[in-house]
């Protein structure tokens, strides 16, 4: 039995809840805007085991071969933005979340991804030493709360731009005379920029073995926001290199994860740059475009279950 | 100069920097991460300096570390509006894992990504574990709603043994095997200190604390000279120190 966890319109959970809804595949789906009204029971020793109750669906979790979960903040979804902790509803959908990622942290089903395996992106620049590690080129990286080791910094590369440290998404932006009024505030909290790789981006998707590269031109730094900043965006499909695929496969295998979106920009004279890992990437934005099957491939990674743990790791 | 970070509100914390200031001990605070002099250089520590104390300091001038806090808490951002302390206290939280996780000076403990004191296991997990080792465990439940049952333990003060896990050594340990069982969890989830706590009775496997007591001056003796080097690691069959 597959679980699929998240809210109904995310559309990558969408898009592979469909996949399996096409191959009649047994799945079934705990909708998160519904989480107050489920119930969970663990009995952990050296087993885990115990039951999930839905509105839907009753399991015996024992019965899970494999999860593929996008849990958003909760608290948002349920409540709204001024979440109240004392909220009896909200504590039970915090401890029904909690006791869930617990689950999921210690079954011996396949989780697409284990929620510790996707904290490595909690810290950029400590999964960008992960990326290092695996053998992929970085952009230089500065943290500082130093206004003069900025200038230092962009004297030496001239072009930099600045992003979160941390997993909280961030709009890239270059660096320029036009911050330096503000550079004090550099100051009040570390502050990351980076040598500006000036490029073409790609976006590299592994799921298990399977890898699906899209090239991305747009003249903005972050092509994401493309269109707040009047630029357009163009998504092409591309043919992966070998190496540069197995060094995706070894990359994504090493940080505990099934699926994941990797983004590189490569410049003209051929450096390919690795900026991050996205272990829970919204890969329907690339799909949608480029007609690759990546649903297909999480649909069929799923299928394996607890036999691709054993395959892969 | 061994670094404590801490709050400098937490007591155990100043009172273990002033106890090893023949060892140079400074405390790196919240505050210290709104100070201007930090540059992280990633992949080049030689360049790195770090503000401790209120000053800057090479990485290399750093001997050892001792983390005992879980996180940056945004109620603690305070020098930033109040709008911007969640996003900065994520932020000072994802630059101390990548800054500590640079460093090759010893570390009590690493952190991991979601916790600076080690891994963010939960209790299922540390019980999960012992168990997979063969340490003697009870089912723990968690069943929700019924949110309230799943703290409850039962268990007197009285009943229970506290053990602290400095390194290959075990401190408070009733007996070798459980000293030996205690140097095997903390092995497993790849720390060098770890507080456990058994039940007297029978040694059951109750529970597992990252940031244990230090206030007997022995088992800190044995966090010192963990992070100075100084202690000659035994092999793990010599057993426990208890």
């Amino acid at each position: 039995m597959i679980l699929i966890w998240g809210l109904a319109a995310d559309t990558p959970l969408a898009a592979v809840r469909a996949c399996l809804e096409r191959r009649k595949s047994e799945f079934v789906f705990l909708d998160q805007q519904a989480d107050g009204h489920a119930e969970i029971n663990l009995t952990v020793d050296d087993n885990v085991r115990g039951t999930l109750i839905s509105n839907d669906f009753a399991l015996n979790l024992d019965d899970v071969s494999a999860v593929y979960l996008r849990p958003c903040d909760l608290q948002k979804v349920s409540v709204g933005e001024k979440a109240d902790l004392s909220n009896p509803y909200l504590q039970r959908v915090i401890a029904f979340q909690e006791a869930m990622v617990c689950w999921t942290e210690m079954t011996g089903a396949l989780v697409v991804n284990r929620p510790s395996a996707m904290a490595s992106n909690n810290s950029k620049p400590f999964q960008s030493s992960l990326i290092k590690l695996a053998g992929m080129d970085v952009p230089e990286t500065l943290i500082t709360t130093d206004p003069k080791a900025v200038l230092e910094f962009q004297k030496s590369h001239g072009t930099i731009i600045y992003k979160s440290i941390s997993g909280t998404r961030s709009i890239v932006s270059k660096f320029s005379s036009l911050h330096l009024d503000r550079l004090c505030d550099v100051s009040a909290c570390p502050t990351q920029f980076q040598e500006y790789i000036d490029g073409i981006d790609y976006r590299i998707h592994v799921v298990g073995d399977a890898v699906f590269g899209a090239e991305i031109t747009c003249d903005a730094a972050d092509y994401r926001y493309a269109e707040m900043q009047g630029a357009s965006v163009e998504i092409r499909p591309f043919n992966v290199p070998d190496r540069l695929a197995d060094q995706c496969r070894e990359l994504t295998a090493s940080l505990g994860l099934y699926l994941a979106g990797i983004d590189f920009r490569c410049t003209r004279s051929g450096r390919w740059c690795c900026f991050e890992v996205n272990p829970s990437p919204g890969f329907t934005y690339y799909q949608n475009v480029t007609g690759q099957k990546i649903s297909d491939s999480i649909a069929d990674l799923l299928g394996a279950g607890s036999e691709t743990n054993r395959k892969l790791f | 100069m061994l670094v404590v970070v801490a709050s400098c509100h937490d007591k155990s914390a100043t009172d273990l920097v002033a106890h090893w200031s023949a060892q140079g001990a400074r405390l790196l605070s919240c505050e210290d991460l709104s100070r201007p002099g930090w540059r992280f250089y990633r992949g080049r520590p030689e360049h790195t300096l770090a503000v401790i104390s209120g000053a800057p300091t090479p990485s290399d001038a750093i001997k050892g570390i001792l983390i005992r806090r879980p996180c940056i808490f945004e109620e603690e951002v305070l020098c930033v509006r109040t709008d911007d302390r969640h996003y900065a206290a994520q932020e000072m939280n994802a630059f101390l894992i990548a800054w500590l996780s640079s460093l090759s000076c010893p570390i009590l403990n690493t952190p991991s990504e979601l916790n600076l004191l080690g891994p963010n296991w939960r209790r299922e997990q540390w019980v999960h574990r012992a168990a997979g080792i063969g340490i003697a465990v009870r089912p723990t439940h968690r069943n929700v709603p019924e949110v309230a049952d799943n703290q409850r333990w039962g268990f007197a003060a009285a009943e229970l043994t506290n053990v602290t896990v400095v390194g290959d050594r075990c401190f408070g340990a009733a007996s070798e095997t459980i000293g030996a069982q205690a140097v095997k969890l903390a092995k497993i989830a790849r720390v060098g200190l770890l507080g456990l706590t058994f039940l007297n009775a029978d040694g059951t496997f109750v529970s597992a604390n990252l940031k244990p007591d230090l206030s007997d001056p022995v088992v800190s003796a044995a966090v010192c000279e963990y992070l100075t080097g100084t202690y000659d690691m035994p092999e793990l069959t010599r057993g426990s120190d208890s």
